[in-house]
């Protein structure tokens, strides 16, 4: 945990940017509000691959099924869903501003309860798994929810479907006000992250930070302690599933259209994203996955802005330095440079004191 | 007294390896017994079927009158038994003081899980470690303590979570001369003071014959002999097994 003033500092910083950001930048409001999802995924992936020690690829199943219901349940609110994707979407249907606005909060509600549920059967059974076998099962059903999805002609199958646009009022300048759309989701992506924070952080201070902890410490000690150590696996991956539902919901919306492999059940991109950014900063840390949030959007943006078509490469070089380099991301790098900071304890007299057990007392 | 553990018939094979064979054993309430037998004879296994680490293939396992052969790992701490490992099973990244704040017994209700840690576990916690020793390194990382420190460290956390009964799976071996005695010494305190019911897996005789009051010996997967720690260690049979019968 890092010292009291170091944190406020850090929330500041966020603060200020995520409400003067698209003033200041508005041409970038999008790579914004995509920094604030991918600081989501980081800090929702470190709940299993950094506190617990179980390295998923199965949280973009949320992200997907998120994105997915949201959209459903805001095209059925006023349209016919089947009518909606066999036509292609929004050239036929409009919502208007009241049918937008109630069916967005209600969409957003399902994108979080059913992932929710989602995550609470699949933990049950995939979380008995441990170690490799874990990481190997939720790739399988990473994969296996995005052929699923293909498999949805309700959602437009392979093709994909499109998402609601920002309604319009007659008579308004059209980019002006699509220009509104993008503050707007800008700023939900910025609540939304904070809740994530927020929540996250009260979470490592409880008991229940500590026993994830523990689990990925030690699972068998922690069973052996009386620990029900798959219930706070299984409640661990409820926390994930819910702020990845709505991350995908807000995702989905931003991005204006779904397809099942390339946006919403996106293993290879986001799936591994989510990993990089958490390893890059710092797993296992509270701000660690923001950092690398951060610095892997910049990186990200950069090469594809500039050097498009080298950008995989780059990514490449990316892991291989952080593999190398930072095994412990930027945050535990930074632990091991300045202990102080993280309120440990560096005594070497307690290093070097004997044990010994005075037997007359 | 009444016995605290009764273990009737219990066996447990792995395919053809007969790694526990109608083994029957009862401990006494209070009392510190010792279970010895040369390597391989099946005490870890026992231990491990006491706890529910894996299904037992016959007999039954009663703890205070309530029967733990079909209960999971998890359930059991709470009655009161709680046990230790050869191995020392610590939680590394930790400093010592977490990993006996998380060792502290809680309920396990729902409505618990997001509890906020009690500042009066420090206290508790500090005083336990420097009953074993360990105050000095209390901020330290856990994985940084040497193996006979996270010995001590695994009984601290056993005693921070109140336990009726203790068991120990070898807790001196690789832990230097001098502190042996002083190990052999708290185990006796933990026993009077606390009233906890030891039950010790040793190879060392020295701390057998100074801290059991009764001795199981087991070898090839069976019960062989039990008795008071004279009776044990001029038992011919007992010889044999270590030492191989002429």
């Amino acid at each position: 945990m890092m010292s009291d003033r170091k944190e406020l500092i850090g929330f500041l910083i966020i603060f200020v940017f995520g409400i003067l950001a698209p003033i200041v930048a508005p041409s970038h409001r999008i790579q914004f509000s995509e920094l604030f999802i991918f600081m989501v995924f980081a800090l929702t992936w470190n709940i299993q691959g950094g506190k617990m020690g179980y390295n998923t690829f199965g949280n973009i199943i949320f992200f997907g099924l998120g994105m997915y219901l949201c959209a459903s349940t805001q095209i059925s609110y006023a349209f016919n869903l089947s009518e909606w994707t066999a036509a292609g979407g929004i050239n036929t249907f409009v919502h208007t501003i009241p049918e937008y606005f109630i069916s967005l909060p209600l969409g957003l509600l399902v994108a979080a309860i059913v992932p929710t549920l989602v995550a609470l059967v699949l933990g049950s059974f995939m979380l008995i798994l441990r170690g490799h076998y874990f990481a190997i099962g939720t790739l399988g059903l990473g994969i296996a929810a995005g052929e699923f999805a293909t498999t949805m002609d309700i959602w437009g199958g392979g093709m994909g479907m499109t998402v609601p646009i920002w309604p319009k009022v007659d008579g308004q300048d059209l980019e002006l006000f699509l220009g509104v759309g993008v503050d707007f989701f800008f700023y939900l992506t910025f609540v939304l992250f904070l809740i994530t924070f927020f929540t996250l952080r009260w979470l490592y201070s409880t008991r229940f930070g500590l026993i994830l902890t523990a689990i990925r410490d030690n699972e068998d000690k922690a069973e052996a302690m009386g620990i029900p150590t798959m219930r706070y696996k299984v409640t661990g991956w409820l926390f994930s599933a819910f702020f990845m539902g709505l991350a995908g919901a807000l995702f989905g919306n931003i991005n204006g259209y779904i397809e099942p492999n390339e946006v919403a059940f996106n293993g290879a991109t986001f799936g591994v994203y989510m990993v990089l950014m958490t390893i890059l900063g710092g797993k296992g840390t509270l701000w660690g996955p923001i950092i690398g949030a951060i610095l892997f959007q910049l990186f990200k943006e950069f090469f594809w802005t500039y050097f498009l078509g080298w950008q995989l490469v780059a990514l490449g070089f990316l892991i291989v330095i952080i593999v190398v380099f930072f095994p412990e991301g930027l945050m535990g790098w930074l632990r091991g440079k300045k202990p102080e900071w993280f309120g440990e304890v560096v005594d070497k007299k307690a290093r070097l004191a004997q044990v010994t057990i005075n037997t007359n007392d | 007294m009444t016995n605290i553990l009764e273990v009737n018939n219990v066996s447990k094979f792995f395919g053809g390896v007969r790694a526990n064979e109608d083994i029957s054993l009862s401990i006494k309430q209070g009392s510190i017994v010792s279970l010895i037998g040369p390597n391989g004879s099946g005490k870890t296994t026992l231990f491990n079927s006491i706890v529910g680490t894996h299904p037992i293939d016959n007999g039954s396992i009663k703890f205070e009158g309530k029967e733990l052969s079909k209960m999971l790992v998890h359930e059991i701490p709470p009655l009161g038994l709680l046990r230790t490992f050869q191995q020392t099973k610590i939680y590394g990244q930790m400093s010592c003081m977490m990993n006996m704040k998380i060792s502290k017994k809680v309920s396990n209700a729902y409505t618990r899980m997001f509890d906020k840690l009690p500042k009066e576990l420090d206290e508790q916690a500090e005083q336990i470690l420097s009953f074993v020793g360990l105050y000095e390194k209390r901020n330290l990382r856990a994985g940084e303590l040497s193996f006979g420190q996270q010995k001590l460290l695994e009984l601290a956390m056993a005693l921070m979570n109140e336990p009726k009964m203790l068991m120990l799976d070898e807790p001196t071996a690789g832990i230097n001369p001098t502190l042996i005695n002083g190990i052999i010494d708290r185990l006796i305190k933990i026993n009077d003071k606390y009233k906890i019911t030891l039950f010790v897996i040793e190879h060392n005789m020295r701390v057998v014959m100074n801290l059991a009051q009764h001795v199981f010996c087991m070898a090839h997967g069976k019960m062989l002999a039990d008795g008071t720690p004279e009776e044990i260690k001029n038992d011919k049979r007992v010889i044999d097994a270590y030492l191989g019968a002429s």
